[in-house]
């Protein structure tokens, strides 16, 4: 019994999570990322956060006060609820998008890999073929086509649950965009995992387990797998950002985020354009948006550090 | 190390804004192009065609109008007034329905003579009804001309344009058209080259491409040189125009740029000459920055919301009317537009001695509006809203449009419980959704070809086709026939108030406001550029110099 309790204290996990601990900027940012999520989900249900959409025209552009504590934007909207609404967006998409690529990537380029041979060439030109197409005109041709039976689960979903349109429609609309994103998303992920995995497969450990008789599956979940974890991690990590930022480009033409919603990037393009005029409106989703990206690329950073199985332990 | 990285980032992030926000070294780009004589135009969107047959929209007719020269041309000093074109002298009938133009002798760029044919052929080109030429109506003044357009007779039978010989052109009318000369200086009435356009495919080829600009022929000042999308479009001074000598630049590039606040910046630093349109929030910031380039002109424009009246429920006067009484047009105006234009009760822009506003609920408080905005809803079998389909708000891609459909959106969701989605469209996507009918509610802009009322109202007659709302009324259309026939200016602008009138009670489309017109002019601009009601500045009269401030 204190064996095992003993080899469980050594298990990966637990080993991981007390080096990414022992990392402080990868924990602050944990923590930081954490703390974002929750008053982007958690804060707007309480009454004391303003309506987003609430118009008022005799309070444009106001600077900080108890009533608006980050001030109003151009039509008189409260910008914190605002920023919390659009991070409420940004978040979603970045993570849902990434979760939905993470395990096509994962499975595709592993089984690729692992397989080798006549499969691997196979499955790699299919990447290859999927890879000339360009990104964004795939995006907008296969969000456009999914569009109108999500708008049909929406209408589903509301009519079964009974719950507010206003608030779950900006939420279910997202669910092409992030769809269209993922399903294409997962193609560099796929290639370094086929990577990686040529090369464990050879490892002596691999021989070992399979001479044992473990079965494919058994190998790929026990000992591809958590080899994998690192790469993987960073690349994932490093990928939301560039998934949010792929979000408001497709918010900007009409495909995303429709008014009056927003999303981080819609905000930080409207303060843009009056960058001169009031600058607190680029300021602060920017701000928002930038603390976030880099805390993910530090988290990114620390998980690394911590999964890398090889790394002594200490 | 990562941590340098970041650090790095962070001060390269620096490094670039203040770069940014020096403007004194980018000046160079216009004064460099001052100097050259170049004068960088804002010219708001790539243009949808260069023919002008086919184009619609201002942007294309301002490159229209330098490329090519209609019978008068604008004076560059007062709206409205003509100077003698491709006519060197001309004589009217007492009634105005009868017009001889005398042209002069005027070349083609590739030498060939300008011909009165050359504008038969033009007119029967556009009027031709297997064209389909958008802006067929502008010509419908001409005897036969409509008849003609909707297949009814042959143009043998047309009276209207008439040729005796290459240097006369004889035009006769169904109306008197004392305003004749200014109509001329819109593009519709302008001649085509008829022996590079048979060349190139023929009369009918919508897809001609004449218009290239390698194959390019014009009679206008400046020829086309150069035309990237969406970057720029570049002329050059014609040496074959009549007038070649008089020139006072040597070639201007259009730049497209659709968003204000990039346009602005962009003159800021020194990357334009003349902008198309300072956003109302950046009035302010730029009227302090450069107070002499700063310019506010009076402008012949409405702003409105165009309905389609071919879809449900949008084909209730009831419904229309309702979102149209919504509106806080006085709030709109002072908040969103920042009072650079005039809350819009009525369509066409008053004028002296045009004025016309929206009879049956003109007077009303805004509260009152909006009572009968809710009653009128409910007649129509929403009450509060319930059961209203979710209606899409079609924009362009411009930010003034957008905010100003986030504010509707909330007004109407606040007054009517009515849900409206914003679909905000690249250009060419929004006009030809919004000539397709493929919209509910689309943000419109009209600017007067000429300063007449004829010019907004006609926009409605059943079928015109700059109509795009699907509505039509025979009422409307004989009160706008009475009008035309009216030979005395009085009557007629009565005669045109009333049949606005009617068209407003229809309600096919929702006025919001008459716009101004606010845009930045360098002051390397030295001459040749005075406020325009109808802003058909003649570009061939603006010159430039490099240091504006020295003598010359």
């Amino acid at each position: 019994m204190k064996n095992s309790n003993a080899s469980h204290g050594c298990s990966l996990w637990q080993d991981a999570a007390r080096r990414l601990l022992r990392n402080r900027p990868a924990a602050l940012s944990g923590v930081f990322l954490l703390l974002m999520v929750a008053a982007c989900f958690i804060l707007p249900v309480f009454p004391c956060v303003p309506n987003p959409n609430t118009i008022d025209l005799n309070a444009i552009a106001q600077g900080c006060s108890w009533q608006h504590l980050l001030g109003t934007d151009h039509l008189g909207r409260d910008m914190l609820a605002r920023v919390l609404y659009g991070g409420r967006i940004s978040l979603l998409v970045g993570f849902a998008a990434t979760t939905v690529s993470l395990f096509l990537g994962l499975g595709y380029g592993m089984v690729s890999g692992y397989a080798g041979g006549r499969v691997d060439t196979w499955m790699m030109r299919a990447v290859d073929v999927l890879f000339a197409l360009p990104f964004i005109v795939v995006v907008i041709v296969f969000s456009l086509s999914i569009e109108e039976p999500c708008r049909e689960f929406t209408s589903w979903v509301v009519l079964h649950t009974g719950w507010n349109r206003d608030s779950v429609a900006p939420l279910l609309g997202l669910v092409p965009l992030f769809l269209a994103i993922g399903a294409l998303g997962w193609l560099t992920l796929a290639r370094i995992v086929r990577t990686q995995t040529l090369a464990l497969r050879e490892q002596e450990y691999v021989l070992a387990a399979r001479s044992l008789g473990l079965g494919h599956c058994s190998i790929l979940m026990r000992h591809i797998t958590p080899n994998l974890l690192g790469p993987v991690i960073v690349y994932t990590t490093l990928a939301v950002p560039g998934i949010m930022l792929t979000e408001s480009t497709l918010s900007f033409i009409g495909l995303g985020v429709k008014a009056p919603n927003s999303s981080w990037g819609t905000l930080i393009k409207e303060g843009a354009d009056r960058m001169e005029i009031a600058p607190q409106l680029l300021l602060y989703p920017a701000l928002f948006f930038c603390l976030t990206l880099l805390a993910l690329n530090f988290l990114g950073d620390g998980l690394r550090d911590a999964l890398d199985p090889r790394s002594a332990k200490d | 190390m990562n941590r340098l990285n970041s650090c790095c980032l962070c001060a390269l992030l620096l490094v670039l804004f203040w770069s940014g926000c020096g403007e004194e070294e980018h000046r160079s780009s216009a004064a460099a192009a001052a100097q050259r004589g170049i004068l960088l135009f804002g010219n708001n969107a790539e243009p949808q065609s260069l023919d002008p047959h086919k184009a619609t929209a201002v942007a294309d007719g301002k490159i229209i109008s330098s490329l090519l020269e209609g019978l008068v041309r604008p004076s560059a000093r007062e709206s409205g007034a003509v100077h003698p074109g491709m006519a060197e002298s001309w004589e009217r009938n007492d009634d105005a329905t009868e017009w001889r133009f005398h042209l002069r002798e005027a070349f083609w760029s590739d030498g060939q003579p300008v011909t009165s044919y050359d504008f038969a052929y033009a007119f029967h080109r556009l009027l031709h009804p297997a064209f389909g030429g958008r802006y067929a109506e502008m010509l419908y003044a001409l005897r036969g001309a409509r008849a003609y357009n909707r297949g009814e007779i042959a143009w043998e039978d047309v009276q209207g344009v008439s040729t005796p010989d290459a240097r006369t052109l004889l035009l006769r009318f169904e109306n008197p058209t004392p305003h004749l000369l200014q109509m001329l200086l819109h593009y519709t009435w302008f001649p085509v080259p008829a022996h590079r356009v048979e060349e190139l495919g023929g009369m009918l080829d919508r897809r001609s491409l004449w218009t290239d600009p390698e194959k390019w022929v014009g009679n206008g000042a400046y020829l086309l040189q150069e035309r990237r999308m969406n970057d720029y479009l570049a002329v050059v001074p014609n040496p074959h125009y009549w007038r070649a000598s008089e020139v006072r630049n040597r070639g201007i590039r259009f730049l497209p740029i659709v968003n204000g606040y990039t346009e602005t910046r962009m003159f800021f630093g020194g990357k334009l000459h003349i902008t198309n349109n300072v956003p109302p929030e950046m009035m302010e910031m730029a009227r302090a920055r450069a107070p002499r380039e700063f310019c506010r002109d009076p402008y012949y424009c409405t702003i409105f919301y165009r309905l389609n009246t071919t879809r449900k429920p949008l084909d209730d006067v009831r419904v229309r009317r309702a979102l149209s009484l919504a509106i806080d047009r006085e709030a709109l105006v002072s908040r969103v537009v920042h009072g650079a234009g005039k809350a819009a009760y009525g369509f066409t822009p008053p004028t002296g001695e045009y004025s016309t506003l929206e009879q049956t609920t003109a007077g009303m408080t805004q509260s009152e509006r909006e009572a009968e905005a809710r009653r009128l809803l409910a007649d129509a079998g929403f009450p509060g809203g319930a059961g209203f389909p979710t209606l899409e708000l079609m924009t362009t891609s411009r930010d003034v449009q957008r905010v100003m459909g986030e504010c509707i959106q909330a007004m109407w969701k606040r007054v009517l419980g009515v849900q409206v989605e914003i679909r905000a469209c690249e250009w060419t996507a929004y006009k030809a959704a919004q000539q397709n009918g493929e919209y509910d509610i689309s943000s419109s802009s009209w600017s007067g070809d000429y300063a007449d009322p004829a010019t907004f109202v006609e926009l409605w007659r059943s079928g015109a086709g700059n109509n795009c709302t699907g509505w039509g009324s025979s009422a409307f259309d004989a009160a706008l026939d009475a009008a035309n026939a009216c030979s005395s200016r009085v009557e007629r602008m009565r005669k045109f108030a009333e049949a606005e009138q009617e068209m407003l009670r229809g309600c096919p489309i929702i006025p919001l406001y008459w716009s101004e017109r606010t845009y930045l002019r360098s002051s390397h601009v030295t001459g040749g550029w005075y406020p325009l009601l109808l802003d058909q500045h003649p570009l061939d009269a603006v010159e430039l110099r490099q240091n504006p401030f020295a003598e010359p």
